[in-house]
């Protein structure tokens, strides 16, 4: 269709489409083609039809710069010509400004790859603009324009956010300023999400997690129950208490899968799930804070079984099975992990070896772990270290535990945090003194087999063991030194017995 | 209209138009002078535009909007004969536009504003390509 059949110019400057602007069915004209059209009629002898442009008039646009049909134009119409909201919905690649400067329209393209037909929505002041775009149109060239100043002030400071987020997608958005006029690009990315199956996992399924009270079709006792506040909370995986700004609870009856595609859901374009208020479709991070963004997955990834919870979340409820398939970033950043318990274990010994494993201070030694933080009185069964390594047994489980104050080797029965107890034997006569070296052996005894095992223990970090393997009894050997790596899996190292006869 | 006007010791009003083949202030002892109407022209302005792009629409007009000329561009200089009033009559105010946004190359719309006065006047059009 010819650019002048589709709209009209009255004796007031009044430009407006003969007819609505159909998405995915009408084309859009450029601003360039609106000034070309224009400019054809202000150099006519007089006005004709409905197009009372002519050279009687004053001149009716002009471009910042010359017209170049590759560039995106900023056009100015002049001095009363103006469009309105629903035909400018006819127009891309550029910007038009009206009014003096008091009204902008400014063009905005989404760049990226995208799903064939992912839909876009744009919000505005926090709310969605009705879209006068089809959804096929990011399959060749979304161009459109979006009014960013009326009555010459900008619109939300001339902002807006390009979303896409289709369920069953991974998600995206971009913020992009429209106040410069001219042509904004959003940079849009989504693709297939294989952790969504939206067939059984459906829209509705999904609200049903979640409480009528904030959109879900869950009643009261939801399966995923959502709480703002202060939290600090220890996952057990070495990170210690750590402060978390939200709780999600899981009723237990959820498998993180099922949690991560309600919650994919409740974040959805069709979402009617509010967090704080906050409408999902615009949910960003946990509510009131300014964390990074897991933008195509607000509250965090799930991949490869293993969901990454958004930061500030505390995650409680989690099934047995899923104990170890997840992961927390707490306020201040820290990534937090469940515990991962590991033992380290020595092999080719035999009945009666002895066996000391502890950490390797990196010279042929062992590692002064921590001291005795106070007093501890003969008699005593308990002593309070300074800083026990976290990563050292809690508790005996099948296995002992063990512990060298000052040179002396003791059993205990129980860690919390820095204090040790059940030691066995108790505090010697003379009592041990603050400051006392201590260190605490992973294995601090005689074999009663082929292989050694120390108690369970939580794993922090890789570190290095040296173990030392000694007989000089009834089956006398050389005595045996090395270290072994400690890794999340455990540690294990092997003797090699060579006799001293 | 056009009047006569005999100064003797009290003006005179002749009541018909007359033509004033020479004027001779001194004839007979008496002035004559001639009073014309507003609206009538007092003479020719010759309006020149140079440097005009060939296919351009050009339209002279008053600034109340009466269009005086309006051609199209064949040669790059146009000379215009526009009646000239008396000073200070509005229609002396004369606005001219050049065009060219119908076929390429285009220009920007160029507009400028002159006084028409008893005479001639040549203007130097700047067309800026758009």
């Amino acid at each position: 269709m010819p650019i002048a059949t589709d709209f009209s110019v009255d004796s007031s400057g009044n430009l407006r489409q003969v007819a609505a602007f159909v998405p995915g069915t009408s084309a859009r004209y450029t601003t360039l083609e609106l000034h070309a059209w224009l400019q054809d009629l202000a150099d006519n002898p007089a006005a004709s039809g409905d197009d009372l442009v002519s050279i009687l008039g004053a001149n009716p646009s002009e471009l910042a710069g010359k017209r170049d049909a590759s560039r995106p134009m900023a056009l100015t119409l002049l001095p009363t010509l103006n469009i309105n909201d629903a035909t400018s919905q006819w127009f891309k690649f550029g910007s038009v400004e009206q009014g003096g400067g008091n009204d902008l329209y400014t063009g905005l393209k989404i760049i990226g790859s995208l799903v064939p037909s992912s839909p876009v929505y744009i919000t505005q002041s926090n709310a969605k603009l009705t879209k006068y775009w089809a959804d096929a149109d990011v399959n060749t060239s979304f161009q459109i324009l979006v009014k960013a100043k009326a009555a010459g002030a900008l619109i939300d400071g001339g902002n807006v956010v390009v979303f896409s987020r289709k369920y069953g997608q991974t998600y995206s958005h971009f913020d992009a300023s429209l106040a410069a006029g001219g042509e904004q690009s959003a940079a849009l990315s989504t693709a297939l999400d294989t952790n969504v199956d939206s067939g059984v996992m459906t829209p509705a399924v999904a609200a049903g997690y979640f409480a009528t009270a904030i959109g879900g079709t869950g009643g009261s006792s939801p399966k995923i129950a959502i709480a703002y506040g202060d939290t600090s909370q220890d996952l057990g995986g070495g990170q210690g208490s750590k402060l978390h700004k939200g709780t999600i609870t899981l009723d237990g009856t959820v498998t993180l899968a099922q949690a991560y595609q309600a919650l994919m859901w409740a974040c959805s374009e069709s979402s009617s799930i509010t967090f704080n208020s906050v409408p999902g479709w615009r949910y960003r991070v946990l509510p009131g804070q300014a964390y990074p963004e897991n933008i195509a997955a607000p509250f965090g990834t799930f991949a490869g079984g293993r969901w990454c919870v958004a930061q500030g979340w505390w995650l409680t409820g989690v099934q047995a099975s899923d104990s170890k398939n997840y992961q927390l970033v707490s306020h201040d950043g820290t990534t937090e992990t469940p515990p991962t318990s590991i033992a380290i274990q020595v092999s080719g010994v035999v009945s009666g070896d002895y066996v000391l494993v502890a950490r390797d201070n990196g010279s042929g030694g062992f590692v002064q772990d921590t001291t005795v933080a106070s007093t501890a009185t003969a008699g005593a069964t308990s002593v309070t270290l300074t800083a026990a390594p976290a990563d050292s047994p809690t508790g005996p489980g099948s296995q002992a535990c063990y512990i060298r104050i000052n040179g002396n080797r003791h059993t205990y029965t129980a860690r919390t945090g820095n204090t040790v107890s059940g030691l066995s034997p108790a505090v010697p006569a003379g009592g041990y003194a603050a400051g006392v070296g201590v260190f605490i052996p992973f294995i601090d005894a005689v074999s009663a087999g082929s292989s050694i095992q120390s108690a369970n223990f939580q794993f922090g970090s890789n570190f290095t063991c040296r173990y030392r393997v000694r007989n000089g009894g009834g089956s006398p050997i050389v005595p045996f030194e090395s270290t072994l790596s400690v890794t999340s899996n455990g540690g294990s190292g092997t003797a090699v017995r060579n006799a001293d006869a | 209209m056009t009047s006569l006007v005999a100064l003797f010791d009290s003006p005179m009003m002749c009541s018909r138009d007359i033509d004033v083949p020479d004027y001779n202030a001194a004839m007979a002892g008496m002035t004559l002078s001639i009073e014309r109407l507003p609206s009538e022209s007092i003479g020719v302005f010759m309006l020149t535009l140079t440097n005009c792009v060939i296919g351009s629409a050009i339209n002279v007009e008053t600034q109340s909007g009466a269009v005086i000329e309006n051609r199209t561009a064949v040669a790059s200089t146009y000379v215009f004969a526009i009646p000239a009033y008396v000073s200070g009559n509005p229609a002396n105010s004369l606005r001219i536009k050049v065009r060219k946004g119908s076929a390429a190359p285009f220009y920007q719309p160029w507009e400028t504003q002159a006084v028409a006065t008893v005479g001639a006047q040549s203007i130097f059009v700047a067309q800026i390509p758009d």
